[in-house]
């Protein structure tokens, strides 16, 4: 079972250094979105919701929708058919199956009606169906086959509609031959078809715009295309995904505007001018209000322009990562903390022009008034306008049909208002948005977002617990996962994010910060379900948090305070936790290995003279011991200890074999952090400052030798760190000069280590 | 007199007399358009048998209701370690394809074909290979689709520029007059498949040596080039419930010891086992299929007595699969090429 342990803890110990070379968070990964489209029933418009991926066809029409062509079918049945028995008979049975026995409604009523015309047309259509498609050609000439008997049902379906008397019947054919001959090439024999029986209709049904689209395809002029496209996009929901791109945005505006004659086919051009604009599109959201203030699409564009402007200003106020949808806006792409926040504030400015438009409408005129009430909330919050908000929320939250969504939403911002609120430094999670905070566990976004808040209010330790609860959503990958940023930087290094509160409390927190969240879980009480909730997980990490806490104090070489940490979480868990991976034989067993005798890659360094256990909580008693000791003007060895202090604070940097007082992974990378000790860790300065004391004290030339044969390699790290590998190395020049004749024996082979130390005594 | 004695001599000693080759060019036809073999293996045989040519099927064509005349099962070969084998293009052609056709679709049809042969001549998996100089139609051709095979025929030699060979069943080779000979630079007779699978339970449909030798007894040459290829491959007809339920081509050798003998070629399931994604219960029958050296050694006895072989021919063994080939042993398998010399 522990080798079970062992292993795991390899496995995980492996992924994160893989993360230098593999796995980096983006697109939807990073995006914030309070502003949910699901939330708001926009769903025949869900394929151009605000998101980093590329639009993607969708399934639009929920169970409560009934498709165009389902409608249309259900008025020429004159509401007599149940729509599922229309949608059996439209979409499921086979031609064959359309006859006088059969039991579904819709061909009994066809037949009782005596519509054998309604009857040949769905066999008909049935009988098109399997050349309805491009065939990449089997003979690999070219992208797509020729179908020979494609052009046979085109001629049948002209025939057909030529010779039907029932008109809407007789459309359906002409449609039937329009799309056959998209998929044949024919563009000549579309643009025919739609002239002779579409383009004088006085009724625009859903073929009339079925059959507008494949004409669009066929249309060179652009500004042409471009308003049919506005038109079908506005009128034919399930045709919106595929006829979206034949709306140019290289052509002016007021070029498709030309052959508009209405002020609705003017809000349809400027809805898909707006819904193919990336970034901001509050002019087009205005134009429409003036041609067609009641429009869903309207709706649905103020809902995208609010999650763009989440993305704008949440994605990187509250993670630091630029937003997630790259719109290249920022040529040089520079993304330390400072351009990335001046833009938010640049993208608050645009929010608050969108929210003055907000208030300058007439929301009796709007499609849903509720919905831009809602809309106002965000931007009231975005634009730091919390009391507005506040009202507001207060309005909304009175209307009785909101939906569980709706209230959660709101719920969401008022929490964020709330604690935004309230001045630097004296931020608290309140009591009015804990229930707020309980509805929304699985909210790893928003938990996150309310921790930054108080953060960002100088309120670390609260901070820190809603960090602690990031990973328990059940919920999609997207609920769980949040990765972050911080302000403090490390310069060039691919592993400069956060996805887990221990990594960044341990690379962020000072030991005083951290001490405080220690104090507040140590003084914990049971009390009610949203304390206990929110204490649950540090709680349990106690043992943990006193390690870092150590591990900190190590970094600050403040050891009495360190050890103080160390001894609280007893032997229990130093024995289950220290650089597991690093115990198996195959790797060297080197935390095992004493780091005041023992040096990585030398084998033959010096006769190990105690028995401990290596541990964080052992090391730095001893390292304490005998650094009193080294500092006991009595003590006749203080070359010797002052020795082993070297070896302990060497083997704690990066070269040694106790890397993990200091740090909590190691990677061959020497990936750099924000820890507030890098210097020390890959500098070795504690090292040569306590090799250079024992060389002071140093009885025999051997042993002075020795020192700064060690002092010379803690200088040729501190070189390495600074970057000036040529820089001179004055120990080596020394040990050259001075200890001539022992020179080559301790430079050229580390097997006189041994010798060299025990001849610290004449 | 004495010029008829001389003449009934001379014919009698043709007739008797063995029609060695001189020299045979070693082949393999290569009929796979999955992936699931041993590459290595079959390289490695391939150079151990000293093969010369690779009858590659490309692709097979079929009608299609609503696509027309399409290709499908499309080549997946790929080795890469077999050094400047003469590569012979195969395309297997339903016979349907030719029915009911128009002259223009077949014009049509061998445009696609040596299309589609170029266009993988030229893809790197077969760059180890010789550019082709042959390419080989299959087809099982019927009297009421001869003409239009035929003139496919003469159609992709023009487009083509190439030999053209195709393959020759035992039917249309003894009746010639009915079927037709056609117009190509030369023909495989394919000895083998000679009767339905099934139709007769009691014989061996991949080869039966009464039937082959009952095929031979042609008086007349054939008026083309002949060259030669041989069965080395065995399948399973699996019966469940006395109903014939599939055919599974695995190693003979291995599944036999999960089968019972019952009568000559068939046997019982003994015990429950999966072959090929296949679930054979105990109790089902199958019936074994295989040909054994003896037989072929026996059928190449029967060629050479029957048919007057060109002094070069190639043999080719159908086909390349290293579990199927793993009955027989190297040696055997060099037998069935110098046996036509010999």
């Amino acid at each position: 079972m522990k080798n079970l342990k062992i292993f795991i803890l390899v496995l995980l110990s492996s992924t994160i250094t893989a993360n230098a070379c593999g796995f980096y968070p983006f697109g939807e990964e990073l995006r914030f979105c309070f502003f949910k489209p699901e939330y708001y029933g926009y769903t025949t418009f869900s394929e151009f919701d605000y998101s980093s991926h590329w639009f993607y066809d969708k399934d639009i029409f929920t169970e409560n929708d009934l498709p165009p062509n389902d409608q249309a079918w259900f008025e020429y049945c004159k509401g007599k058919v149940p729509v599922v028995s229309i949608q059996n008979a439209v979409y499921v049975l086979k031609d064959e199956s359309l006859n006088k026995t059969s039991d579904n409604e819709m061909v009994k009523y066809l037949f009782a009606t005596n519509d054998m015309e309604a009857v040949n047309y769905l066999k008909f259509a049935k009988q098109c169906e399997i050349v309805n498609a491009f065939y990449s050609d089997p003979w690999e000439r070219n992208d797509y086959a020729e179908v020979p008997i494609r052009n046979k049902f085109i001629n049948l379906a002209i025939n057909n509609a030529g010779k039907t008397k029932n008109t809407l019947i007789k459309e359906r054919y002409a449609f039937l031959a329009i799309r056959l001959a998209y998929y044949d090439g024919s563009y000549d024999t579309i643009r025919q078809l739609y002239d002779q029986y579409f383009a004088n209709s006085d009724n625009k049904n859903i073929i009339y715009y079925w059959s507008l689209y494949f004409k669009t395809i066929t249309e060179s002029d652009e500004a042409l295309a471009s308003f049919n496209a506005a038109q079908v996009f506005r009128h034919a929901p399930d045709k919106r995904f595929v006829v979206y791109s034949s709306f140019s945005r290289n052509i002016p505006i007021q070029d498709i505007l030309r052959y508009a004659k209405t002020d609705e086919e003017r809000a349809n051009i400027y809805m898909l001018a707006g819904i193919r604009k990336p970034d901001k599109a509050l002019n087009e959201i205005k134009k429409i209000y003036d041609y067609e203030p009641d429009s869903e699409g309207l709706d649905f564009l103020l809902l995208r322009e609010v999650n763009k402007i989440e993305d704008w200003i949440y994605t990187p106020y509250y993670s630091l990562f630029t937003p997630s949808v790259f719109i290249g806006y920022d040529e040089s792409f520079d993304e330390s903390a400072a351009i990335v926040l001046s833009r938010v504030e640049a993208d608050r400015k645009y929010a608050k022009k969108l929210l003055d438009f907000i208030n300058s409408v007439n929301l009796k005129k709007v499609n849903n008034p509720q919905f831009w009430q809602m809309v106002k909330v965000q931007l009231e919050f975005i634009t730091k306008n919390y009391n507005a908000c506040l009202a507001t929320i207060a309005r909304v939250e009175k209307v009785k049909n909101l939906s569980v969504e709706e209230r959660r939403q709101l719920g969401e911002i008022k929490a964020l208002a709330v604690t935004a609120q309230q001045p630097y430094g004296s931020a608290v999670i309140k009591d009015e948005i804990k229930d707020i905070l309980m509805q929304n566990i699985g909210n790893s976004h928003f938990l996150f977002a309310m921790g930054r808040e108080l953060e960002y209010k100088g309120n670390t330790t609260d901070a820190a617990f809603l960090y602690s609860k990031l990973d328990e959503s059940s919920g999609s990958y997207y609920d769980s996962s949040v990765f972050w940023k911080a302000k403090k930087r490390a310069g060039e290094t691919y592993y400069d994010y956060y996805s887990d509160w221990f990594n960044y409390v341990d690379a962020l927190y000072t030991s005083q910060q951290l001490k405080n969240v220690i104090d507040k879980v140590e003084n914990h009480k049971k009390s009610d379900v949203f304390t206990e909730w929110l204490y649950s997980n540090l709680s349990g990490e106690l043992p943990r948090l006193h390690d870092l806490l150590g591990t900190k104090y190590i970094r600050e070489n403040k050891l009495q305070l360190a050890l103080e940490q160390f001894k609280l979480p007893g032997d229990g868990y130093w024995l289950e936790n220290y650089s597991p991976w690093e115990r198996s034989d195959n790797w060297g067993n080197v935390f095992d290995a004493n780091p005041f005798y023992d040096m990585k890659y030398t084998p033959a360094f010096i006769p190990v003279k105690d028995t401990i256990k290596a541990n964080k909580y052992t090391v730095t008693r001893q390292l304490i011991k005998y650094l009193a000791k080294a500092e006991d003007v009595k003590e006749k060895d203080r070359d010797y200890y002052y020795f082993l202090v070297g070896n302990c604070y060497y083997n704690m940097t990066w070269y040694g074999n106790a890397w993990m007082m200091r740090r909590y992974d190691w990677s061959g990378r020497a990936n750099s952090t924000v820890i507030e000790d890098e210097e020390e860790y890959y500098g070795c300065k504690l090292a040569k400052h306590y090799y250079d004391l024992a060389y002071k004290n140093a009885k025999t030339d051997k042993f002075k030798a020795l020192c700064l044969r060690m002092e010379g390699s803690c200088e040729e790290n501190t070189n390495m760190y600074e970057n000036s590998r040529e820089k001179a190395n004055p120990y080596n020049r020394k040990l050259y000069d001075e200890y001539s004749d022992y020179y080559r024996d301790l430079t050229e082979s580390c097997t006189f280590f041994e010798d060299y130390f025990k001849a610290r005594r004449e | 007199m004495k010029k008829l004695f001389f003449a009934l001599l001379v014919c009698s000693l043709l007739l008797s007399c063995s029609h060695k080759a001189e020299n045979v060019e070693r082949a393999f036809y290569y009929w796979k358009s999955d992936r699931g073999h041993d590459r290595d293996k079959e390289e490695e045989l391939l150079k151990n048998l000293a093969v010369q040519k690779l009858y590659v099927k490309f692709f097979e064509v079929e009608k299609n209701d609503v696509m027309g005349n399409i290709p499908v099962a499309k080549t997946s070969y790929y080795m890469y370690e077999v050094d400047s084998l003469d590569l012979v293009p195969t395309v297997y052609i339903r016979n349907e394809v030719f029915k009911n056709c128009t002259l223009g679709s077949i014009d049509t049809l061998a445009d696609n074909v040596n299309f589609l042969i170029n266009k993988y001549c030229d893809n790197y998996r077969f760059s180890d290979l010789k550019k082709p100089l042959e390419y080989q139609m299959d087809c099982d051709w019927t009297p009421s689709t001869k003409d239009n095979y035929f003139y496919f025929l003469k159609k992709i030699k023009k487009l083509s520029g190439k030999k053209i060979s195709c393959t020759l069943r035992l039917y249309p080779y003894k009746y010639p007059d009915k079927m037709g000979v056609p117009p190509v630079d030369k023909a495989m007779l394919m000895c083998y498949n000679l009767i339905n699978p099934l139709e007769d339970h009691d014989r061996n449909s991949i080869f039966d040596i009464d039937e082959f030798s009952a095929y031979l007894n042609n008086r007349a040459a054939y008026p083309l080039h002949l060259d030669i290829a041989l069965p080395v491959y065995s399948w399973v007809q699996v019966y469940q419930n006395n109903q014939f339920t599939k055919v599974l081509y695995t190693n003979t050798k291995t599944i036999k010891s999960i089968l019972k003998p019952d009568k000559p070629l068939w046997y019982n399931v003994e015990r429950d086992t999966v072959i090929n994604d296949f679930y054979l219960r105990r109790g089902d029958k199958v019936k074994v299929e295989e040909v054994t050296p003896e037989t072929l050694k026996e059928a190449i006895k029967q060629l050479k007595k029957h048919i007057a072989l060109d002094k070069n021919i190639t043999v080719s063994l159908f086909h390349l699969d290293e579990q199927q080939l793993s009955r027989y042993s190297n040696e055997e398998l060099k037998d069935f090429y110098t046996g036509f010399t010999q």
